[in-house]
């Protein structure tokens, strides 16, 4: 009798600090959920057409690189990643982007009225899910 | 011939002192001072006070020759632009994600070494920044972001 309860003390035990370990394995990623930051299609279109030239890793201005590289946006931090989604939004509302003396040599590049309204709404609501 | 010129030039040096400035004015709004919003450090406090907040306050300490034209002009929009980019004293008028923004936006400027403007510590060798200040200050806008995140 008393054998039995020792062994049932000892497996309950084990299945209790067996299902602790497990949930705390499981729950760990939960804890700190990776923010994993995808850019849509059609922004994604609109960036490589018209900003994507001077806003690049081996882009040849350093003051355009240093303001914004669209290439490292997903490896940002949260914070920073917030930063330059509104200076986006900010200059796509003001269609401050590309700068006009750029503009004026080639007007092919600039943002659309439909173009600027995306970018804003979509760096905009971006931002928005982060800060939840 | 080089007298003229001198006169001329001494001519135009005395009127321009009567051309306006438009030198902005202090307008502290009490309780909305970065220093009043968040937490900053004695250390980072006492750099962005010596080399910041010239440009970018409502607390900014005009000298003598700010008074002078043309310098005078040239403080003016320095200031002017200044605040305009970035308002230490208005802090809490700022929008949430606006802080991240300069916040990240201090970080590089000071960084690369972009700010203070070049010309300042000239006149204000306590705003010349050195690495470990520049660390100090890089590390701070950092903390600073995640404690508006939490
Ligand atoms: C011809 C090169 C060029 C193109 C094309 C271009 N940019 Fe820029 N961008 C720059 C430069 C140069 C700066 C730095 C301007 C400054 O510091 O005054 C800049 C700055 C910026 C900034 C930071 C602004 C700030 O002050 O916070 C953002 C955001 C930005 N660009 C977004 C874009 C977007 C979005 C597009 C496409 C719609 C775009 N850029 C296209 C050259 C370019
Ligand atoms: C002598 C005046 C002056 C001083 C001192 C000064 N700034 Fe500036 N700052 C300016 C002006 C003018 C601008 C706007 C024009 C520009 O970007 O060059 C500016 C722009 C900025 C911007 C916005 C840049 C952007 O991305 O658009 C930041 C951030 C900034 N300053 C931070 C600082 C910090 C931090 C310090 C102190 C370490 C400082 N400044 C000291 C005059 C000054």
């Amino acid at each position: 009798m008393n054998k039995r309860i020792l062994t049932f003390t000892i497996i309950a035990g084990l299945f209790i600090s067996l299902t602790a370990f497990v949930s705390k394995n499981t729950q760990r990623p939960l804890e700190k959920p990776k923010t994993v930051f995808t850019i849509p299609e059609d922004v994604n279109t609109i960036f490589q057409n018209k900003c994507f030239d001077c806003h690049n890793v081996n882009a040849d201005g350093e003051k355009s690189k240093k303001k914004l590289l669209i290439d490292k946006l997903p490896t940002l931090s949260k914070a920073k990643l917030i930063g330059k989604l509104d200076a986006i939004s900010e200059v796509a509302d003001e269609k401050e982007m590309p700068p006009e003396k750029f503009l004026a040599k080639y007007p092919e590049y600039t943002l659309t009225d439909d173009e600027a309204k995306r970018l804003s709404e979509w760096a905009t609501a971006a931002s928005d899910k982060m800060m939840k | 011939m080089k007298k003229k010129i001198l006169y001329a030039l001494l001519g135009t040096l005395i009127v321009i002192q009567f051309v306006p400035s438009g030198r902005p004015d202090n307008k502290p709004v009490s309780g909305s001072d970065i220093h009043e919003q968040m937490n900053v450090p004695g250390d980072v406090s006492t750099i962005l006070t010596n080399a910041c907040y010239d440009c970018h306050s409502q607390k900014v300490n005009y000298p003598w020759y700010a008074s002078v034209a043309p310098v005078s002009f040239l403080v003016s929009s320095d200031v002017r632009e200044g605040r305009e980019n970035l308002d230490f004293s208005l802090w809490e008028k700022i929008p949430l994600k606006k802080k991240l923004k300069v916040l990240t936006e201090i970080g590089e400027e000071v960084e690369e070494g972009d700010m203070p403007l070049p010309v300042y510590p000239f006149l204000h060798p306590e705003a010349k920044l050195s690495q470990e200040d520049r660390e100090l200050i890089l590390n701070w806008t950092k903390q600073a972001s995640e404690e508006l995140l939490d």
